[in-house]
């Protein structure tokens, strides 16, 4: 775009915000008729004044701009036209815009790239190295059981512990141990496909519980 | 003849060349020109004022003529377009043409006699 000349309207805040519309037009275009668009806005701004005709100016604008991006087709460039940049010695990149590349942009874009790549980085990093909180077995304990080994002060979870470390903290007393079975024999019942075999093993769970089978189970393993 | 770009004219395009019958404009001017023979209808806003333009130039039906100040509008610099003789039979054209059917229209009774 040629440098745009500086007119009785220059830094007006409608005239900044036309400036950022005109960016969105064809390059092309703006090449061609930068410098006489802003000049068209600053005279019609100036002859129409008022809030109204202020307001209908903006929206005539806007609507043009809406209106004649059809017409403004003979404008754009082929699709991905190779940048003049290659010419100067630059990467060669190919873009919409047929203007060399702006050191500034190349700097920007390398800044831009470096900081993704960062983010990216410390988002896996973070991702490879999380453990959960819960382990699953602590979690189907604590809910069956009413919240009994939800984490508490007395017993700390390390933060990045592994499952083993996690599960061997899981221990359970006589009255734990017969509350679970009750529970597991309940939910057994509500939930198995088939109550009559639900009930059947509900049963058998309660008197292996009776029978002293599981007075050897103190602890709950996790998933390994 | 009008060339294949401009077939049919465009509303806009036939608003400018009338625009630039009686004398050179700029853009602005024109602008002003369409708004007032339009009595304020058309208000031809920067995209499609000059890719009309564009197209009429690209076609010969205006000529770019020189670069020259506005005394009414300040000491800017603008460029004035003038209609060309292609230009001037094409609009004479798309003119008889909407007049054939504006004829068409008060023998059909779509429009009153008295009408324009």
């Amino acid at each position: 775009m040629s440098k745009t000349r500086e007119g009785p309207g220059a830094g007006r805040v409608p005239e900044k915000l036309y400036r950022w519309l005109l960016r969105l037009y064809p390059s092309r275009f703006r090449e061609a008729y930068g410098d006489d668009a802003l000049q068209l806005f600053r005279d019609r701004f100036r002859d129409e004044a008022g809030l109204f005709l202020r307001l209908r100016l903006g929206l005539d604008l806007l609507a043009d701009f809406a209106l004649s991006f059809s017409r403004l087709g003979r404008f754009r460039q082929p699709p991905f036209a190779a940048s003049s940049a290659a010419a100067v010695g630059a990467p060669s990149f190919h873009v919409l815009e047929g203007e060399a590349l702006h050191p500034g942009a190349m700097l920007f874009g390398a800044a831009l790239s470096l900081a993704v790549f960062a983010a990216c980085s410390y988002v896996f990093h973070e991702a490879v190295n999380y453990r959960p909180v819960f382990s699953a077995a602590q979690s189907v304990a604590a809910t069956s059981a009413g919240g009994l080994h939800q984490p508490s002060a007395e017993q700390p979870i390390p933060q990045g512990a592994p499952f083993s470390a996690l599960a061997g903290e899981m221990k359970l007393d006589a009255a734990e141990r017969k509350h679970v079975i009750a529970v597991a024999g309940a939910d057994l019942e509500r939930y198995y496909v088939d109550p009559g075999v639900a009930r059947k093993m509900a049963g058998a769970l309660l008197a292996h519980e009776k029978n002293g089978d599981y007075g050897a189970v103190t602890i709950i393993h996790g998933n390994r | 003849m009008p060339k294949q770009k401009l077939n049919p004219l465009p509303s806009a395009a036939f608003q400018i060349l009338l625009s630039l019958a009686e004398e050179d404009l700029h853009g602005y001017g024109i602008m002003r020109h369409v708004a007032e023979q339009t009595a304020g209808r058309t208000r031809l806003g920067p995209g499609t004022l000059y890719s009309s333009i564009q197209a009429l130039l690209e076609e010969q039906l205006i000529a770019e003529v020189d670069l020259r100040e506005d005394a009414k509008l300040g000491n800017e610099r603008r460029r004035y377009y003038r209609l060309t003789s292609a230009g001037r039979k094409l609009a004479r054209a798309e003119a008889e043409r909407l007049a054939d059917l504006l004829r068409v229209a008060r023998s059909k009774k779509i429009l009153r006699s008295g009408y324009v």
